[in-house]
């Protein structure tokens, strides 16, 4: 049975543990906070983006546009975003399934799969598995900025348009809301299956009073598509970073709770069992003395 | 003719941080990608691609007019409601006075300044002489 000193040790850890895990709950909240509130401010620009790709996909006469098609290389690209941190549940451990699914998928379809990774996590899973990474973003922490997240975008546009990439996802944890974020891989490009994403997920109501063909265009259709892809690739991307770290700090404030709560109740035992301990300590010393003295 | 086109209409800024301006608003001036536009109510419905400039909205009920320096993006009004969208804009509406006569003065610095300056502040000529601008139509 451990003595009274080692329980007090024990107890101790245990409250350091329990100030650690309730510090980075708190980090973690505040931060969740700020991302919820720029994810809430975007829900009208997102809408407004649908809105706009609905109309002119809708046109009487068909845009063509080499991102809408698709192209015949035989490479995809996945853009893989992780934490950078451990200590959140099993945020980074689906992302990691989602990984394995694209590398066998593209062994099984005998593609060519070029990893680009966000977040120490997932770089030190690839570089573990001996999977090759084609590019790591180290240059932001967690949200790229919008210079930042226009260069990535406007890298794998060219990429796509001169055949080096056939396809591009993006592998991410989506928030849905508070009570539900899942990881997945949303399809940029083509661009014709983020224009489907897009209009699924908008709030706004279906159809217009108004077509295409009503609005005076400025350049013409095709200059405007061309522009609009890129802008919802451009905002798909920053968007994806955006969502990634807010369900990262809403998996850290759930995992931190609970083992805050755990540390708590541990704490509580032990304090009994090191009373109890006491109490034990003292009736044997007095029991000691009173034998001595009947003695 | 004139009637037609006298009164407000809505007008909405929004960004994915967030909606910068929504308000009535009696006339609007946007930066086209060929060139300015400027709207006024009972507009045809128009879909325009926006290049660098500054938005100018006018006559907006129960506040002052409002300047946003927009880099590309789209406009779209019908019915009276228009939608603009870009991805980066800068506006002193919502800084700090201090915070914005230090982009203000950089900006300056940048247009009176050699290349050295240049390299050091990292801002486009042209955009730092429609920041100046910015400063200016905003009071600063």
């Amino acid at each position: 049975m451990a003595g009274a000193r080692q329980i007090l040790a024990r107890r101790q850890t245990a409250e350091s543990i329990c100030k650690v895990t309730h510090t980075m709950e708190t980090v973690s909240s505040v931060r969740y906070r700020q991302y919820y509130k720029r994810w809430a401010g975007g829900v009208s620009f997102y809408d407004s983006l649908a809105q706009l790709a609905y109309l002119v996909v809708t046109a009487e006469k068909t845009i063509d546009h080499p991102l809408m098609a698709g192209n015949d290389s035989n490479c995809n690209a996945v853009i893989v975003t992780g934490s950078n941190r451990g200590l959140c549940g099993a945020y980074n451990s689906n992302i990691f399934a989602l990984i394995k699914v694209h590398v066998n998928m593209a062994k099984r379809f005998g593609r060519r799969l070029k990893i680009y990774a966000q977040g120490r996590k997932v770089v030190n899973f690839l570089k573990n598995r001996g999977i090759e990474l084609a590019g790591v973003y180290e240059d932001f922490d967690e949200v790229p900025s919008v210079e930042q997240a226009g260069a990535i975008s406007e890298d794998f546009v060219k990429q796509y348009l001169s055949g080096e990439i056939g396809r591009l996802g993006m592998v991410y944890t989506r928030f849905h809301s508070p009570a539900s974020q899942k990881a997945q891989t949303l399809a940029l490009l083509p661009v014709s299956d983020l224009i489907d994403d897009l209009t699924t997920r908008a709030t706004v109501i279906w159809p217009w009073e108004l077509v295409f063909e009503d609005f005076l265009l400025s350049p013409s259709a095709e200059e405007i598509f061309d522009e609009l892809a890129r802008m919802m690739i451009h905002t798909a991307v920053s968007g994806c970073f955006v969502e990634a770290a807010l369900s990262e700090h809403l998996a850290r404030v759930v995992a931190m709770r609970n083992a805050t709560d755990n540390a708590d109740e541990m704490i509580g035992d032990l304090t009994r069992e090191y009373n109890r301990q006491r109490q034990r300590q003292i009736t044997s010393e007095m029991l000691d003395i009173i034998g001595g003295s009947i003695g | 003719m004139v009637g037609l086109s006298t009164g407000k209409f809505r007008c909405v800024l929004l960004t994915p941080e967030g909606k910068l301006l929504d308000c009535r608003a009696g006339s609007v001036v946007l930066p086209g990608h060929d060139g300015m536009i400027g709207l006024l109510r009972n507009h045809a419905p128009m879909l325009c691609k926006l290049g660098w400039g500054i938005v100018e909205v006018k006559e907006i009920a129960d506040r002052m007019d409002a300047y946003f320096l927009v880099n590309g993006g789209f406009a779209r009004i019908s019915e009276n409601y228009l939608t603009i969208l870009a991805n980066d804009v800068l506006t002193f509406d919502s800084m700090e006075q201090d915070e914005a006569e230090t982009i203000v003065s950089r900006a300056k610095s940048v247009l009176v300044g050699g290349a050295y300056v240049r390299q050091i502040e990292k801002m486009d000529p042209e955009k730092a002489r429609l920041v100046v601008k910015l400063g200016r139509l905003a009071g600063m």
